[in-house]
């Protein structure tokens, strides 16, 4: 499709401004460091954003696999979801890629009338924010649970062992 | 916003200086009186602050451990790193030496990441630790080639820095190498605190304000040396600096504005250095976490105002849980029986509990 | 068509905050970043201050009347009593190397974890209330007047420091939060500030020995429960003694290991250690109820409140009988025994220099505190080869090691873990450079910040370790993350199942006792009941 090209031509471009845009949801100091900082250990969020968006990006113009899909959301809605955000910021990373291309290749697209294409590439990357939702939901549920089970966790062979022997008297 | 006041102030110093040795003629006040107390203020500042620190009990021996305990078990001998973690005074000796002299814990600061692609990156902090390196090795340089003017006959070792350090002859005199480091280096700790954001954030105007007078001191001395309308002539100078350091201070006629602006910078500097942050060259002597050996367990460390805090003995422990110790089978050292006569003098569940700080 | 242009749509997400001055940032108490405060009663059961019921989210913190002058006072008694809290208020540059060194700010991005300015909230203070040029100069001496915002800013971003060191190796003057959070947190208590899973805790180790607050019946019975445990497992039942006066070496550990998943089976890997030891070379080692507290959560509180609970240790071993002390694997507390305990409460003139009654080495880098670490004992076996050892029975495991921060930034204790994982193990594989030994990056919920409400802060500062797991995982089919410390297994077991989920945890002495050969063993499985390797389908 003539704007998948186009979106693959300028995929520098777009990928810099999706990540700009992105980190731009945190506050300036820890945003640059986030964006500009390459460390992969020194700067986990960064670099897990950079290299997951990257692959999202050429995953969406290739086969657009659910499964490999998934797993590259994984990786930023993870972050995403326990840094304080609501579900709204958390996730509007998903329409931030939209608006990097429209930004980008958006007078191609109406200048060349390929809105049906447009609209096309939509519907994909908002089934990627479906999915990126799921996640998100799945992420908030295990905090809840790991939060639940705790002190469970930190007791419950006492209790386990206090009830078999009550039980054994 | 702060570094603009930090500006402000540095550039209304210059027009004090301007104004008052040079439209006013104030030079005895400028050249002498300003001068000496700026000496005077330093010396007595520094020395305060030191012993104030040095005042202060060290309770506890915390040293930040950065590799290997020297002594541990001798199968890791080889494994030892005397350097980073020493076990004994000579060992914090030579930590010290690499922490002051070649800022060794600011290098830790490089660091190769790995990298998907071939290309290594490193942090950037290594450029902090090479400008950091230049900017205080350039100052004392320049601190000692200026005891040229103070000295006479001036010693050898000041003759010949001065020659090393112009050794590349460009420009008429000879250009100083020292002080286009120091321009740089200043430039770069500069720039980096206004652009780069985590360090902007963190700011004060007490990081800029040292930076810009530092700054205004270099390139007045440079305008003295280098361009023709501020050229000083250098005799009188020295005149006045001798004069000074031999307590017999006069103001000779024919020096230049722009020295005096110069002298007045640097003597705030002095003013300034005690009351603020500059005071880390003598902190950095006297950190606790760097200048102690890790042997706290070897040896015992006494704290100086270690007062005794009561504590839950095990008689009282004891003396609460007996039944529930005696029938679970574990040992005690009051029988059983003599509890009920035990426990009703003593009911206070816990003696800390009226112990307040 | 008319495509709505998706800049209009979503303008409203951009959360690019203006550029403000930090001290003008507002205060936002974030709910999952803090911890509940602590009860009224868990403060007055140890004599604390200002003990009342107050909850971080309201407005009214019902500070006493004289609570400005309460916590300016206890400052400039501390500036007195610490260099190390003087000279650190003084002597910052603000150069930054630290700013980005912290777990915290790795993993949330909130400026106020940097290092340089979790210290400047207290240092700003200490300029504008206590320096002249602060008095008079204010903001632009980087100063600011004590109020209730400013405590109360001290109080959210002291409790999200865990006290690892990781700054103090990269600063050039070895400015160290940890010290100053210390520090900070001892002047919140003065005010009655206090977090309830610290709270709690101290009330309960200061009274029964443990943090759960368990009798000392419940305690004894509760590592015989393990004792069975061990016995399903290898067909072997070890006999632990308590409070065995005579005994030649009392054993202390971190109470949480007798209790909680995953460090019950570092306890039932003593236990087989010990029983092994008795077996074979008539050691002696008895445990404690009334001392049966390693941690020590006071130093969290006060070092007051340290010494006070550190205090037993000495008291019980004098009152045994016994020769030395051995303590388990932990961090807080090594570094409690370590650098403090000695000065604090010893030397102890009762206990005699550690030796090992089995090789005959005597350890006289403890020659003052008279006790020493479980590991450095069990290397030192290994190396004399007193322990019968099958590694192949760890060959379903493929192990990485966490250095805690607290052994590796405050004793240099890195080698004497990895020999022993290393004598155990066939696979052991270390993460990158720079996120171990003394660049290690913290578990994130060190110094009394692992209770649960804060769980999203848990999981961002445990993002740096688990990233790096991830990349062992990833490279080498990493699946264990070995570590010496109980805050470690409870913190990282979460951190893992977050980030890593394939990833288990456990103590060095769990990958011990499942290669430790006991004389008339019978095992099919590991200690966690999984089948061993090469007995799978029996």
């Amino acid at each position: 499709m003539v704007l998948d090209k186009s979106i693959k031509q300028n995929k520098v471009q777009i990928l810099n401004l999706w990540l700009k845009k992105f980190t731009d949801t945190y506050p300036d100091e820890s945003a640059r460091f986030f964006k500009d900082n390459p460390g992969q250990f020194n700067n986990p969020v960064g670099y897990t954003f950079r290299v997951n968006m990257e692959k999202m990006f050429d995953e969406l113009l290739q086969d657009n696999d659910h499964e490999k899909m998934r797993q590259y959301l994984d990786g930023i809605v993870r972050i995403r979801a326990v840094q304080g955000f609501d579900p709204a910021t958390a996730l509007g990373f998903m329409p931030l890629l939209r608006e990097s291309i429209w930004e980008v290749c958006g007078r191609e697209i109406e200048a060349d009338k390929l809105h049906e294409q447009w609209l096309d590439l939509i519907y994909r990357m908002d089934r990627l924010t479906y999915l990126a939702f799921d996640i998100y939901m799945a992420c908030r549920e295990q905090l809840w649970k790991q939060r639940s089970e705790m002190f469970h966790h930190r007791t419950h062979k006492l209790l386990e062992r206090a009830i078999a022997k009550n039980a054994a008297e | 916003m702060k570094a603009i006041y930090s500006l402000i102030l540095v550039v209304a110093l210059i027009l004090i200086a301007m104004i008052g040795a040079g439209a006013m003629g104030m030079g005895a006040l400028f050249g002498v009186i300003i001068p000496y107390v700026a000496v005077l203020v330093f010396i007595v500042g520094f020395v305060v602050r030191v012993v104030q620190w040095g005042k202060t009990p060290v309770p506890f021996r915390i040293p930040t451990t950065c590799g290997q305990a020297r002594k541990s078990l001798p199968m890791f001998k080889d494994k030892w790193n005397r350097l980073d973690n020493p076990g004994t005074k000579l060992g914090v000796v030579g930590r010290m030496f690499f922490e002051v002299f070649l800022f060794r814990s600011l290098f830790r600061n490089t660091k190769v990441e790995l990298h998907q692609g071939p290309h290594i990156a490193y942090s950037s902090s290594k450029w902090l630790w090479i400008f950091a390196l230049i900017f205080h090795y350039t100052f004392l340089v320049i601190f000692l080639r200026h005891m040229r003017f103070f000295t006479e006959p001036v010693p050898e070792i000041f003759v010949t820095m001065d020659h090393m350090d112009s050794m590349f002859q460009i420009l008429s005199p000879a250009l100083y190498l020292s002080s286009v480091l120091i321009l740089v280096a200043l430039g770069y700790l500069l720039l980096r605190r206004l652009l780069v954001p985590t360090v902007r954030y963190i700011s004060q105007p007490a990081d800029y304000f040292p930076l810009f007078l530092i700054i205004g001191i270099v390139i007045s001395g440079m305008l003295m040396r280098y361009i023709g309308a501020f050229k000083t002539d250098l005799m009188p100078v020295k005149e006045l600096a001798m004069g000074l350091v031999q307590f017999s201070p006069t103001v000779p006629e024919g020096i230049g504005t722009t020295f005096f602006v110069h002298l007045f910078l640097v003597s705030v500097l002095l003013i300034y250095f005690p009351f603020s942050k500059l005071m880390h060259l003598g902190g950095v002597f006297l950190s606790p976490t760097r200048n102690l050996p890790n042997d706290s367990r070897e040896k015992h460390h006494e704290n100086p105002w270690n007062y005794p805090v009561k504590f839950h003995s095990y008689q009282s422990y004891e003396d609460e849980n007996r039944a529930v110790m005696v029938e679970s089978g574990l040992p005690v050292e009051k029988p059983l029986e003599e509890k009920a006569e035990e426990a009703s003098g003593d009911e206070t569940p816990d003696e800390n509990a009226e112990k307040k700080e | 068509m008319a495509t709505p242009k998706p800049d209009v749509l979503y303008r409203n997400i951009s959360h690019h905050p203006p550029e403000l001055d930090w001290m003008d940032v507002p205060l936002e108490i974030k709910p999952g970043r803090y911890c509940y405060s602590a009860d009224a009663a868990s403060l007055e059961a140890v004599g604390m201050p200002n003990a009342r019921s107050w909850n971080p989210t309201d407005e009214d913190w019902k500070l006493p009347a004289n609570w400005k002058e309460t916590f300016l006072e206890g400052m400039k008694d501390r500036l007195q009593r610490f260099r190390s809290f003087k000279v650190f208020m003084d002597i910052c540059v603000r150069c930054g190397a630290c700013a980005d060194k912290c777990h915290f700010f790795i993993g949330s991005g909130d400026p106020k974890n940097m290092p340089v300015l979790r210290a400047e909230l207290l240092r700003s203070v200490y300029r504008g209330e206590m320096t002249k040029a602060g008095q008079i100069l204010g903001r632009m001496a980087g100063g600011r007047e004590l109020n209730e915002k400013v405590l109360k800013e001290i109080w959210y971003y002291y409790y999200q420091c865990t006290e690892c060191r990781r700054c103090s190796v990269y600063c050039p003057y070895g400015i160290d939060q940890a010290e100053i959070t210390i520090i900070g947190r001892e002047l919140l208590n003065l005010l009655g500030l206090q977090t309830e899973w610290i709270g709690k805790p101290v009330a309960n180790c200061n009274r029964l020995g443990n943090h759960l607050g368990l009798p000392p019946h419940t305690f004894k019975d509760n590592i015989d429960f393990l004792c069975d445990d061990i016995e399903e497992a290898t067909g072997i039942k070890p006999e632990p003694t308590f409070n065995k006066k005579g005994a030649d070496i009392l054993f202390i550990t971190p109470s949480g290991d007798v209790f909680a998943e995953p460090g019950i089976f570092t306890c039932m890997g003593y236990l087989i250690l010990f029983h092994y030891l008795q077996e074979e070379y008539g050691m002696d080692i008895t445990w404690s109820t009334y001392a049966s507290e390693g941690g020590n959560f006071g130093f969290f509180t006060s070092h007051e409140m340290m010494k006070k609970l550190n205090a037993k240790m000495y008291h019980e071993a004098e009152r045994l009988g016994v020769k030395w002390i051995l303590g388990g694997e932990c961090g807080h507390m090594w570094r409690v025994l370590h650098q403090y305990m000695d000065t604090m409460n010893g030397p102890p003139e009762f206990l005699e220099v550690p030796v090992s009654p089995i090789t005959g080495t005597r350890f006289d880098h403890a020659a003052s505190t008279k006790m020493i670490h479980i590991v450095e004992f069990v290397a030192d076996l290994i190396k004399h080869k007193k322990l019968p050892l099958d590694k192949s029975r760890n060959d379903h495991l493929k192990v990485t090691f966490h250095d805690s921060c607290n052994p590796s930034r405050g004793m240099g204790f890195l080698e004497e873990p990895r020999y022993v994982i290393n004598n155990v193990c066939n696979h052991f594989y270390e993460m990158p450079e720079g996120t171990i030994k003394e660049q290690t990056f913290c578990c994130g919920a060190g110094s009394g910040l692992n209770p649960g409400e804060n769980e999203e802060l848990r999981m961002m500062g445990g993002l740096p370790r688990a990233n790096a797991v991830k990349f062992v995982r990833d490279r080498k089919g990493v699946n264990t993350l070995a570590n010496v410390c109980a805050i470690d297994r409870a913190t990282l077991s979460a951190s893992m199942e977050y980030w890593v989920p394939d990833v288990g945890v456990c103590g060095v002495h769990e990958l011990l006792a499942n290669a430790l050969i006991l004389p008339g063993e019978d095992r099919q499985t590991d200690l966690r009941g999984e089948p061993l390797p090469g007995k799978e389908d029996e």
